[in-house]
């Protein structure tokens, strides 16, 4: 890519690149996918629980949001829009395949384990992925479309009205899952973590 | 809905809740994982590049000269043999009964109108007759909380709108 072009990229709106990409413009298709994967492959991941069906799912739901543009129609945001499929590619994987979790902590190698039991240097890190362990098991309590509505709020950063757009539910559906999932991840979360 | 926080104001503890899942973000995946991903998502969107301009009229000008003699030769053809008798089945052997043509989990919904979004039904299906009913003249003995998502069903006895209940007894 030339430094003019990758200039070009930088400033690009989202409708500009959606123009150029159905103009057949590989460079827009690259730059839409480098914009977005990331927040894509989070909303996947909470979804799914390990990262191969997470990539498997970002790349369905990309296939899937930029070959149907004629059901996007500009209505909501570009990010919105591809949110919403990928996070339906997730949930469809996920019913095909399972929620896999990625670590469990009954099954972490022998050394790894010692390590948690046996805290060192290591402590820290090992924190954290307690933590996020915890955490994916706390979204396990949630039914799946209560996890979409809160994974596309929390981790995708969506307001309210977008997280209605990309689930296709009402204003005050969205409000009321949100309000259930954080009453049960609470819930959860304080039983397991005892200060 | 008062009971819940007010629309597009984070709330507090929500807010705090969804920080925690922020900055434990799972990891991310290594450039040549998104390459991989990104090659297949370009091959699959992106059309590969059309012949070169100079070779397109020729082509253009093959399929031309080929559509025209097939079309002689089909019509040459047609002119030299008699219609065969369309097999007919017995209206007797006809199927009946409408086809079966997708599994509900075949199918994605990309989008709805917001128009249409009370016409479409998601999830069980809804077995046995159905009826129409206004709210009066339903008598509500219990409501419990949705097992799924813990809501309390509610109904509006001024509602005009019709609703559809399933039926008591089956057909």
């Amino acid at each position: 890519m030339s430094q003019s072009s990758q200039s070009d990229q930088a400033i690009a709106t989202d409708d500009q690149l959606l123009t150029r990409f159905t103009q057949g413009d590989r460079l827009a298709l690259e730059e839409i996918f480098r914009r977005y994967r990331q927040a894509a492959f989070r909303v996947a991941y909470r979804l799914l629980g390990n990262e191969a069906d997470a990539l498997d799912a970002v790349q369905e739901g990309f296939i899937k949001a930029l070959s149907h543009l004629e059901g996007f129609q500009g209505r909501s945001s570009l990010k919105t829009w591809l949110l919403r499929v990928v996070s339906n590619a997730a949930l469809d994987l996920g019913r095909s395949r399972g929620r896999r979790e990625a670590v469990h902590l009954d099954a972490l190698p022998g050394a790894l384990h010692n390590r948690l039991l046996c805290p060192d240097d290591t402590q820290q890190t090992l924190h954290r992925e307690e933590l996020s362990h915890l955490l994916s098991e706390a979204l396990n309590t949630l039914s799946p479309i209560q996890r979409q509505t809160f994974v596309l709020y929390a981790d995708a950063e969506l307001s309210y009205r977008e997280v209605a757009e990309a689930t296709g539910a009402s204003l005050g559906t969205v409000m009321s899952r949100l309000y259930y999932a954080r009453q049960k991840l609470r819930a959860y979360l304080i039983q397991r973590t005892p200060l | 809905m008062n009971a819940f926080p007010p629309q597009d104001d984070r709330n507090d503890d929500l807010e705090q809740l969804a920080e925690v899942f922020r900055r434990h973000a799972p990891a991310v995946p290594s450039p040549v994982q998104w390459q991989r991903v990104q090659q297949a998502v370009t091959r699959a969107l992106v059309r590969p590049a059309a012949p070169t301009p100079g070779l397109r009229p020729f082509l253009g000008m093959v399929a031309a000269l080929l559509l025209v003699a097939l079309g002689g030769i089909l019509y040459w053809t047609s002119l030299r043999t008699a219609p065969a008798p369309l097999a007919l089945l017995p209206t007797e052997q006809l199927p009946s009964e409408p086809f079966a043509v997708a599994q509900a989990a075949e199918i994605t919904i990309h989008a709805v109108e917001i128009a249409d979004a009370d016409r479409i039904v998601l999830g069980r299906f809804l077995l046995g007759q159905l009826e129409f009913a206004r709210a009066g003249e339903i008598e509500v003995v219990e409501t419990r909380p949705d097992p799924a998502e813990g809501w309390m069903p509610t109904i509006a006895p001024q509602s005009a709108m019709p609703l559809i209940v399933a039926s008591a007894q089956e057909p």
